[in-house]
């Protein structure tokens, strides 16, 4: 049983440094979102255009900014017209951008309480007690908040820039969904566990 | 419970501390403390067994059995 739990235990230690590698490459996306952010705001709605280029693969719309070629764009999206018939892509930009952020802050925010149950874990402590059932819990509803947060803030700044907008049931990633959910069984079955660790725990 | 814990007894006998049987006994000092003063549930075989071999007893003498669990008798025995 020893020789298992030590095993166990290099394992949990592989674990934590991938979570925490994970997390340091999130803080760098992140980063990379937010200089973006404020590159964008800083310039003018005219930087931004779209244009269609002739690829290997077709004609593509491609996003150029200050007349450089960026990366492929879509068009349906970026190429709405507000009421006075002109493209927003600078705000648009800005928007996508904020909603990234916002799901890496929640992928964090999940990483970083994994980390908190592994940390436990590491110093030989039941996986069964009253906290990780809280953490399970609070990670079962980041996800869930990871699954509707993104749509409804750009709902939210559709309905800013277009004065228009419509919630689509589709644009929700219901696997998501139906992960958090799994996630929150899971921390009952957790909470099931601890009480039966407390149980255990009155065995000498 | 009917159950009387003697572990104390046994160990002011064998002048053993609770630091030094928790340490042989590879067991904590607050874990043993609750099993010395009752707030244990039970115990396992292999706990006894180490207590038995440590303290050079009888399982018979760390555990006491009232038939009557009635508060004054459990007070009168201790």
């Amino acid at each position: 049983m020893k020789q298992d739990l030590t095993v166990l235990q290099k394992k949990i230690k592989g674990d934590t440094t991938f979570l925490l590698v994970s997390g340091i490459i999130l803080v760098f996306v992140i980063g990379f979102y937010v200089t973006d952010i404020f590159q964008y705001s800083t310039m003018t709605d005219s930087a931004f255009t779209i244009q269609q280029v002739n690829t290997d693969t077709g004609m593509q719309n491609y996003l150029y900014i200050n007349g450089e070629q960026q990366y492929p764009i879509d068009y349906n999206y970026y190429g709405r017209l507000n009421e006075e018939g002109s493209m927003e892509i600078r705000k648009l930009l800005i928007s996508e951008n904020i909603i990234n952020t916002v799901r890496s802050l929640l992928m964090m925010i999940i990483l970083f309480t994994l980390t908190k149950i592994f940390k436990d874990l590491k110093a030989k402590q039941s996986p069964f007690y009253h906290k990780n059932v809280k953490r399970l819990r609070m990670v079962a509803l980041v996800s869930m908040l990871f699954a509707v947060l993104p749509p409804t803030i750009d709902f939210v700044f559709s309905l800013v820039i277009f004065n228009f907008a419509i919630f689509n049931a589709t644009s929700l990633n219901f696997y998501i969904i139906f992960i958090s959910v799994v996630i929150g069984m899971i921390a009952e079955v957790f909470n099931y566990g601890s009480v039966l660790q407390k149980d255990m725990d009155q065995i000498a | 419970m009917a159950i009387i814990i003697r572990l104390d007894r046994v160990m002011a006998d064998r002048k053993m501390s609770l630091n030094d049987l928790a340490k042989q006994a590879e067991m904590t000092n607050v874990n043993l403390s609750n099993l010395k003063t009752g707030k244990m549930k039970g115990v396992r075989f292999e706990t006894m067994n180490k207590l038995c071999k440590i303290l050079h007893c009888q399982p018979g003498d760390l555990f006491e059995f009232i038939e009557d669990d009635s508060e004054e008798v459990i007070n009168k025995t201790r």
